[in-house]
């Protein structure tokens, strides 16, 4: 059992800012493609323009729980709703 | 009253690049979160928006192909962004984990979701779980979970 699943308060911006990732180049390595990422190290164990190829190179690699991520030419600007009318 | 647990994350910062309006601008903080998304025996980590703007939960379909959901059993919607254009998505029942937190989650997957980074956590699914506390200035996030 996690200890938020205990009920516990769970401060996680600690841990979270030891998995560091490094986005801007992230972005200009592999602009427009997935990239699968072994979570604890930030290591990048897969790239593709699909991802389900990139998901694979995780496999082969070991890493069986990867972090999907769609790695866009640059961050940009975005106003998001998704409305069903 | 039903117990309750919180959980604090961080908003993540992604490189920006300067605008005209905002020529200063080098970064875009975000309240982007990793979660855990469960289907059968497979899982994959994939990051997500916490975005009130959103009715539902919408997801890149290629995390459902990865996970070898049948998209298009599922339930479809059309839905619209700010652009207006109609856009597709397929609902399906899937198993979230948000830092440890299991949850049941009815989500859409669409394959019109090309040009964003993240998939999107809405109001439905996801807002009417928790109590969200958006804090910009310390780039911090608190989700609070209603036990059901």
């Amino acid at each position: 059992m996690s200890p938020a699943q205990a009920g516990l308060l769970v401060d996680v911006l600690y841990y979270r800012s030891m998995k560091y990732t490094n986005y801007h180049l992230l972005s200009k390595k592999y602009p427009d493609q997935w990239v699968a990422v072994e979570s604890r190290s930030g290591k990048v164990v897969g790239a593709s323009k699909s991802a389900k190829l990139a998901y694979e190179q995780s496999q082969t690699k070991g890493i069986k729980v990867p972090l999907m991520m769609k790695i866009p030419k640059e961050y940009g600007t975005y106003i998001l709703i998704a409305s069903s009318v | 009253m039903a117990p309750t647990s919180s959980l604090r994350v961080a908003y993540k910062s992604f490189p920006a690049t300067p605008l005209e309006p905002f020529p200063n601008r080098q970064f875009v903080h975000r309240p982007v979160i990793d979660i855990l998304l469960v289907f059968g025996k497979k899982s994959i980590e994939y990051q997500v928006l916490i975005d009130s703007g959103a009715d539902f939960c919408i997801f890149h379909t290629e995390m459902a192909e990865i996970l070898g959901i049948p998209i298009t059993q599922g339930k479809k919607m059309t839905f619209y962004g700010t652009s207006g254009t109609p856009q597709t998505a397929y609902f399906h029942d899937v198993h979230i984990e948000v830092s440890g937190w299991p949850m049941k989650l009815y989500c859409g997957f669409s394959s019109d979701m090309k040009s964003l980074p993240y998939g999107l956590l809405g109001q439905t699914g996801f807002f009417d779980r928790f109590k969200i506390e958006f804090d910009y200035q310390a780039k911090r996030i608190e989700l609070k979970l209603k036990r059901q």
